[in-house]
């Protein structure tokens, strides 16, 4: 049997529920306060949001026969664009910070356009649903400039501790292209 | 998206004035290059006719399709083929394209299936890409035509080389192992793995706006590049506390030959300590447990002794065995490529250890890999200086490295160079200009 509905490659708790109005608004600030970190590039605030037990991961996608479109995205054990820790992330920070990472010298002028935020709460998981829809706009040296949209999965928990009071424990990401049309995913979303 | 211009149709009066053209953009003596060879559109066009139209190319991992049915679609330079295992166990290469009105056969990356049916008009062709039925036969008239010529197009030969599948268009092209020439020691060292090789499932594919041959000319012979192009993901992975300080020059061998080229190091305690820091401490532990089984199959120097740390096979197949990823450079028009990347793995590893190897892989070399992302950024840089007309005719200087031909040590075979050289980069433009300046059939 062909299915054209969309086989999504995480598992969504069963137990979670819609949050309240409020939730859902200091949620959606704390991804536009994160999109804004990335994008002004303050990367250890950025860094000060993941989870020590960060798992960032973006699977590889495929165009499929009809038959196999469940087969869409890459299965646990396949190829992924990013499959990070929180200490990979912080490798790529700290890349960056060298001052001597070419492929960001002149940085790209990346601008995230966050929407579509839908907040639900898992007992399960401990953790807020977090769905999100991203637009990003590279702009980089002259006249470069590269368009990423696609949508994130992201389990995200309070953590007083933490700055801006929320931490990103799982974040999973879902380019829309499957030929990565980019030299390289060298940005973060 | 990288701007892919028009194909041409080259006519023998233009090839032969591009013969003269190639002919006087390498100089393989003094060691230069006329760098209009990475972005002429007619010079892209002669590339696809003599180099890949003629040249054994890698088109997938058997592993991508291990049962009867299972595809995977490839490219032969920008030919797009399907790459189907059949029901015998065999593989068939063939031209992703109906012969009736040239739609593609199959629009999927990979999958399985029972045939190919053309969604135009509804040809359907077998595993083996045979015409098997025309559709609408008797209303038609389909009878008339006989199928057994309308068959998808075949590549020449095919041969599975420890597991990866090579394909060629040239049935005048000497077997796959004559084509290694000397170099071949080194591809079945690297290869010929204690129960085979296979790639974590899937590919990674991006679009990288420059040359292919920047790629496979480096993975071919530039270690030379490494401390400077990736001196920021270095020093980021540095351990806490330890100063960084720019490594020795690298001992071992450059191997050329053919257009092939690649580096092999003694193996010795800085390897696995290199190991450990590429791919963890439990992957270089796995690799050590290894060399013993290794060493039946290849040899003790290979296996105990040698270190491979990049190397490409001509034209297009790029691998960085330390890093274990491997990759197609495939063309798309002169000023693009795409990278198809793969995480390669020993068959029997552990599956702890293939999940390893395939985050360290992605981690470093792969979309959004911190080495791979400098690499790319040099390759693009280059490709954009060359829109202009004085930079495309302002020779590269291809001249590091000194020509030698023979190992004194003689532990590496065939033709070898220090390992920081150029030779292997001389010798991948030298063997693609003879190819170039050599008619194919059917141009």
């Amino acid at each position: 049997m062909s299915s054209f509905e969309m086989t999504m490659p995480y598992q969504r708790p069963s137990d979670a529920q819609a949050s309240d109005m409020e939730t859902t608004f200091r949620l959606s600030q704390f991804l536009y306060a994160e999109a804004q970190a990335i994008d002004e590039r303050r990367f250890d605030d950025w860094l000060a949001m993941l989870a020590e037990d960060l798992h960032y991961e973006a699977p590889a996608r495929y165009n499929r026969l009809p038959r196999e479109r469940t087969k869409e995205w890459a299965s646990e054990d396949e190829a992924k664009h990013f499959e990070d820790t929180k200490e990979y992330m912080q490798l790529r920070v700290k890349r960056l910070q060298t001052d001597k990472s070419w492929s960001e010298d002149p940085p790209s002028r990346t601008r995230h356009l966050i929407t579509n935020v839908q907040v639900a709460h898992s007992v399960s998981a401990n953790a807020y649903i977090v769905d999100s829809n991203f637009s990003v706009y590279r702009a980089r040296a002259a006249d470069d400039e590269e368009f990423f949209f696609g949508t994130r999965h992201d389990h995200i928990r309070e953590n007083s501790s933490a700055p801006a009071g929320f931490e990103i424990a799982r974040r999973t990401i879902l380019f829309d292209q499957t030929l990565i049309l980019s030299a390289n995913l060298g940005i973060f979303f | 998206m990288a701007l892919h211009p028009a194909p041409i149709t080259l006519t023998p009066g233009v090839r032969s004035a591009l013969e003269e053209k190639v002919a006087s953009l390498i100089d393989s003596e003094t060691g230069t290059i006329g760098p209009e060879i990475y972005a002429d559109p007619y010079l892209h066009e002669l590339e696809q006719e003599r180099v890949f139209g003629r040249c054994w190319l890698l088109v997938a991992h058997e592993s991508l399709i291990p049962k009867a049915g299972d595809f995977f679609a490839s490219r032969m330079g920008e030919d797009p083929v399907l790459v189907v295992r059949q029901k015998d166990g065999s593989i068939a290469v063939f031209l992703n394209q109906c012969r009736h009105r040239g739609a593609r056969l199959c629009r999927a990356d990979l999958g399985k299936t029972k045939a190919f049916q053309c969604t135009y008009h509804g040809w359907t062709y077998d595993l083996g890409g045979n015409l098997v039925s025309i559709s609408k036969s008797d209303a038609v008239g389909g009878d008339r035509i006989d199928k057994s010529e309308w068959g998808a197009i075949k590549v020449a030969k095919i041969h599975n080389f420890y597991g990866l599948i090579f394909a060629t268009w040239d049935e005048d092209a000497p077997s796959f192992e004559d084509s290694l020439g000397e170099t071949r020691w080194y591809w079945e060292a690297m290869f010929n793995r204690p129960g085979g090789t296979e790639v974590i499932g899937g590919v990674q594919k991006w679009e990288v706006p420059a040359n292919w041959k920047f790629g496979a000319e480096q993975f071919a012979s530039d270690i030379y590049h490494f401390d400077y192009t990736h001196v920021a993901s270095a020093l980021a992975m540095m351990p806490e506390g330890m100063e960084y300080q720019e490594p020795p020059p690298l001992e071992g061998r450059q191997f050329r030959d053919r257009g092939h080229g690649g580096v092999a190091t003694p193996m010795v305690e800085m390897s696995d300590m290199q190991t450990a820091m590429a791919m963890g401490m439990e992957v270089m532990r796995y690799n050590q447990s290894t060399r013993d089984a290794h060493a039946k199959l290849v040899g003790e120097q290979a296996a105990k002794q040698t270190q491979f740390v990049h190397a490409n096979m001509f034209p297009n197949m790029g691998i960085l065995p330390l890093n274990q990823t491997l990759r197609i450079w495939q063309p798309k028009g002169p000023n693009a490529m795409e990278v198809w990347a793969w995480t390669l793995v020993d068959r029997d590893a552990p599956e702890d250890i293939k999940k390893q190897c395939r985050i360290k892989t992605q981690m470093t070399f792969a979309s959004s890999g911190v080495f791979e992302q400098d690499d790319a950024e040099n390759w693009t840089e280059i490709q954009r200086v060359l829109r202009g007309t004085k930079a495309r005719k302002t020779l590269f200087n291809n001249m590091i490295g000194a020509n030698e031909s023979k190992d004194p040590s003689g532990k590496y075979p065939g033709r070898t160079d220090r390992a920081q050289s150029e030779a292997a980069s001389r010798e991948f433009y030298s063997w693609w200009r003879d190819l170039m300046l050599q008619p194919v059939q059917g141009e």
